[in-house]
């Protein structure tokens, strides 16, 4: 148990409280599209492709002579491969699933041999990726308020269109929808924001509130419209009683938040057995 | 061709159209087609003839390999039944949420349509589903929906229906059930209808044209003048309502 209490402490608590609530609310909003369209490893794939652009931006300098600024790179590189599965993934002969785990896979090997070759850059590459769940530079905060705006807008500008797409691709296109588009655009906004949010919030806590919230949102609600409350609210919740909990009994931060998804996770089954 | 007699202009034109997946390697000949507003065409053909093909080529959705494709309608709008019935189960969606995706394409960004869910519900009425607005698209039976798919792709109003297969999974009393249906949503809307099928069955009594599709040709005309000329030859026998 901490011995300065929660409420004292609020000069150190209050930056990351409102980073781990954007980062909430963005990853929640994405996840309710990651789950519907089936690609819930899609975090885990933009997290180690985010680690590949890291990597190479700390190599350009050897490789090329000039600095390229690595927070970027991991957030451009991590975006950016998201965008390949939307192209690669209405591809017949390979689904979406397929194209993120190769992503995954051979973003990590690429990442680890390359890594060999800054072996003291170790340390440098891990805090740039996840950063730290208990600190939180302003320059994040903003960076998530950004995404957060952004995925609204985005979301906001485009939702009959992007469910018609999602869930009826081939109707879509037919009724004039321009389906590889408009799937690249959302997986890009998915991409950037997940990039985004691990370097705040860490590859598991963000994997998690793009899984869990909507998941539950599933299993609690009936209505696309419940569905996205549920996920939004349960993430908020979970982030702010995570980090509550984790202070107060001295847990890390990351895992403390990823259980109680867990918890808000039961909770929406409860209330959907409730509901039937 | 009753439909096209008195139409001025036809909705859309191909000419010197080249149709296929890959480039360099087109499914038929350069191709001039064109599509009459309140006709009913048939798009026949044995299986693997190109016939969904020739169709996604027709709305758009698949560009051309050569030549081109002319709106000759403003605003030209295409409604759309697919073929599959089966969608992911997990999606939270009502029947009315799913007939108003229809509307979708239509749309302006951050644009709602306050008549959509009354132009839905209609349709809802229309096809046999007057009441089943709220169930759950998943809950629904593959007949029924089916008839949400055609309420959905009426719901913008559009000018041709595009049906792919939908008698695929049907008995004879259940398509021509299905012919009567759309025969009066066309009476209804005037819409023209493109209907892909590998039979021809309850569809002889009413098509204007057939698009016949096989072994890299395609030929168009009336079921008479196909059959006259033998084009149809193994495919249709007048009278017998058979198919192979």
């Amino acid at each position: 148990m901490s011995e300065v209490s929660f409420w004292e402490a609020a000069f150190l608590w209050r930056d990351p409280l409102i980073a781990a609530s954007l980062g909430a609310v963005l990853c929640a909003l994405c996840g309710v599209f990651v789950v519907l369209r089936r690609s819930a490893f899609v975090s885990a794939a933009v997290a180690q492709a985010s680690s590949l652009g890291v990597v190479l931006a700390l190599l350009a300098p050897h490789v090329i002579g000039s600095e390229i600024p690595p927070l970027a790179a991991g957030v451009v590189v991590g975006a950016a491969s998201a965008g390949l599965f939307a192209l690669s993934g209405r591809d017949a002969r390979i689904g979406v699933d397929a194209s993120i785990a190769l992503a995954y896979v051979l973003a990590g090997a690429a990442s680890l041999v390359l890594g060999t070759l800054l072996p003291h850059e170790y340390e440098r590459v891990h805090s740039l990726l996840f950063g730290d769940a208990v600190a939180a530079p302003i320059e994040e905060i903003v960076a998530l308020a950004l995404c957060l705006l952004l995925a609204v807008v985005f979301f906001a500008a485009l939702f009959p269109r992007l469910v018609f797409a999602s869930f009826d691709p081939e109707a879509a296109g037919a009724m004039g929808i321009r389906v590889r588009r408009l799937d690249a655009a959302l997986y890009f906004v998915l991409g950037l924001s997940i990039a985004v949010a691990t370097r705040a919030l860490g590859a598991l806590t963000v994997f998690a509130l793009t899984v869990i919230p909507a998941s539950g949102g599933l299993l609690a609600g009936r209505r696309f419209s419940g569905v996205i409350a549920w996920a939004v609210a349960s993430a908020l919740v979970a982030a702010a009683g995570g980090y509550y909990l984790s202070f107060v009994w001295s847990l890390p931060t990351g895992a403390t938040i990823v259980l109680a998804l867990g918890a808000t996770l039961l909770l929406g089954l409860a209330v959907g057995r409730l509901r039937r | 061709m009753s439909a096209q007699k008195g139409s001025a202009a036809p909705h859309l034109r191909l000419v010197s159209a080249r149709i296929g997946h890959r480039p360099g390697q087109p499914l038929l000949p350069p191709l001039d087609f064109e599509l009459w507003p309140g006709e009913w065409l048939v798009v026949a053909g044995p299986n693997g003839a190109g016939k969904s093909t020739f169709v996604q080529s027709l709305v758009g959705a698949l560009p051309l390999l050569g030549g081109r494709r002319e709106i000759l309608t403003p605003g030209l709008r295409f409604g759309y039944v697919p073929q599959r019935l089966s969608f992911d189960p997990i999606w939270p969606l009502s029947t009315l949420d799913v007939v108003r995706m229809g509307i979708a394409p239509w749309l302006p960004p951050f644009g709602r349509s306050a008549s959509a869910s009354a132009r839905a519900r209609e349709l809802l009425d229309q096809v046999g589903l007057g009441g089943l607005g709220d169930t759950p698209f998943r809950s629904l039976s593959g007949g029924q929906r089916q008839r949400a798919l055609i309420a959905r792709a009426l719901v913008a109003g559009p000018q041709v229906l595009v049906l792919d297969e939908p008698a695929n999974h049907l008995d004879p009393p259940g398509e021509r059930a299905l012919v009567e249906l759309v025969s009066e949503l066309r009476e209804r809307t005037g819409a023209a209808v493109v209907w892909i099928s590998h039979r021809l069955g309850a569809l002889a009594q009413r098509l204007d044209r057939i698009a016949f599709l096989r072994a890299g040709a395609i030929r168009v005309g009336s079921l008479q003048a196909l059959s006259a000329e033998g084009i149809l030859e193994g495919f249709f026998e007048p009278g017998k309502e058979a198919f192979r």
